[in-house]
């Protein structure tokens, strides 16, 4: 394994770029959704867009294996690139500008590399460990309020039962100012929060490709991410909440409150 | 008076006009007030409806104005109701979920409306007995009625974040999936053009939920308040859908009251 990760940020936002100029030209096909067993809705978009990363990254650096939405083999130690290529699928298939392709590259399973490209908003976030997030090349910086009454709340539907992403809305819309469900682009709901557009993103029975590449950009940006028992987010978690550091302690005490009274 | 499609076309304008002006606004929104608990305004907010006033002042002296920045005038016989910017959080964060938009109202009933997205550059436009249009293509509800099939939509106004929640979870078991976009009228219009199944609204005005009312009525679709009733100006409720959905939304809002107990 090399040493310095210098050449991966550079493939990796060669590769969101290319597949997120695929996807803007079919933008407009307005492609037929089907359901996956597990009630995902998926479109031909999701494995061709899946097919460019596979290829590129082959090509370019054949020994770090490539873990997506088409191979969910496990997640091992060392390099591993976790890609969603279409995250967002049906905002896309009703024409709507909220997804993006994103790419992150783990070590020992911990994200270090994250690029979130929003071809249709054009918006390119990009993070690395320790070298902070960017939106387009500038430098953003999640908010710290520290009322949470002054929170938009940014959730995402992940697979969850709808019941259970109202149980958590009906919970915290008596804390917060305000709610969004813009609807399974987590990558976009945790780009808003690294930009301080939002204040809090939860997002319930995701996979890491949903998280992986957001989470880092968040952490980047000043944000905190946990599970919802409070520990550092870990690629194993399928929910997150995130939010800047003075706001979390209380968001995590929701959560616990209202766990142990049900 | 004019005729509908003279005041169509005087509607078009305004909201082209709006839509310019917001579009070179675009992510300049740097100060906000809080106008009441909860709800937000800039100084883009107001100059926006000044745009509407002037122009339909001058344009249509014969109309009461009823906007949400401005003069609000609701019992004549030709009211025009205008939001400028209908989703001003979403604008001011650089989220294009929003819209600016107008609807003329004769005898409290909506005759002309037109929903403009700038950003999206698209226009909906509906007049009384002649059809909904997307950039000048007909468009129609989606006549989706298996329910768990379906996505709904809810819109919290000016009720608690804590009361959407709590709609939600009247449907949660029932429906496909949800979504809270923060633009009642980007989302009426939305579910004119089929994208969306049905949408449940919360403590909102004339301005707010008219121009998207007449969009899905002439589109196919119903739209009501919670007793069953078809939605007119006065009502803040609103309920949305397909005819053979509907009954089924009525009937687990029927009991609908905000001061409910709940538990979380």
């Amino acid at each position: 394994m090399p040493e310095s990760l210098d050449e991966y940020p550079m493939i990796a936002a060669k590769t969101a770029q290319l597949a997120g100029d695929f996807l803007m030209r079919d933008f407009d096909k307005r492609p037929e959704l089907s359901f996956r067993e597990d009630r995902h809705g998926t479109i031909l978009q999701d494995r061709a867009s899946d097919e460019i990363y596979r290829d590129v990254l082959k090509k370019e650096m054949s020994q770090v294996p490539v873990y997506s939405e088409e191979n969910q083999s496990g997640l091992e130690d060392g390099l591993v690139w976790v890609v969603d290529s279409l995250d967002g699928t049906s905002n896309y298939q009703m024409g709507l500008p909220l997804f993006s392709t994103q790419i992150c590259l783990l070590r020992d399973r911990e994200p270090v590399v994250s690029v979130i490209y929003c071809p249709a908003l054009r918006q390119i976030y990009t993070a690395e460990k320790d070298r902070g997030a960017f939106l387009n090349g500038k430098r953003i910086f999640a908010g710290n309020v520290d009322d949470i009454a002054k929170a938009a709340l940014v959730q995402g539907k992940g697979l969850a039962n709808i019941n259970k992403t109202a149980w958590y809305l009906a919970l915290f819309g008596r804390y917060v100012r305000t709610v969004r469900i813009l609807g399974g682009c987590t990558g976009i709901d945790l780009a808003l929060l690294a930009s301080g557009s939002c204040e809090m993103t939860l997002n319930l029975n995701s996979k890491p490709y949903d998280f992986a590449p957001g989470v880092l950009l968040a952490r980047e940006a000043g944000a905190v991410v946990a599970n919802l028992k409070g520990d550092p987010w870990t690629v194993a978690d399928d929910s997150m909440v995130a939010a800047g550091p003075i706001l979390m302690p209380k968001i995590l005490e929701i959560i616990r409150q209202a766990s142990t009274n049900v | 008076m004019k005729t509908l499609e003279e005041y169509a076309a005087i509607a078009r304008e305004a909201a082209r006009r709006a839509g310019s002006f917001l579009i070179e606004n675009y992510g300049s929104v740097k100060e906000w007030t809080c106008k009441e608990e909860g709800h937000y305004m800039s100084e883009i907010d107001k100059q926006c409806n000044d745009l509407y006033e002037d122009f339909l002042r001058r344009e249509t002296p014969e109309a009461a104005l009823y906007t949400e920045e401005g003069e609000q005038v609701l019992e004549s016989e030709l009211v025009w109701a205008v939001d400028p910017i209908d989703g001003s959080t979403n604008y001011r964060i650089g989220l294009p979920l929003f819209v600016t938009q107008i609807c003329l109202l004769h005898k409290g009933e909506p005759v002309v409306a037109v929903v403009n997205s700038p950003i999206l550059k698209m226009e909906y436009t509906a007049q009384k007995g002649g059809g909904s249009f997307l950039n000048g293509k007909r468009i129609a509800v989606n006549g989706l009625a298996e329910l768990k099939k379906i996505l709904l939509m809810v819109d919290k106004g000016h009720a608690t974040a804590a009361d959407a929640g709590d709609v939600l979870k009247l449907f949660g078991r029932q429906v496909h999936t949800a979504r809270m976009w923060g633009s009642v009228g980007f989302e009426l219009a939305a579910l004119a053009a089929g994208k969306i199944n049905a949408l449940v609204g919360l403590k909102m005005s004339a301005f707010d939920y008219a121009p998207g009312a007449l969009l899905i009525r002439e589109a196919g679709g119903g739209v009501m308040n919670f007793s069953g009733s078809d939605w007119a100006a006065k009502d803040i409720d609103l309920v949305a859908s397909n005819h053979d959905l509907l009954p089924f939304f009525l009937a687990k809002l029927k009991g609908w009251n905000y001061d409910n107990a709940r538990i979380p």
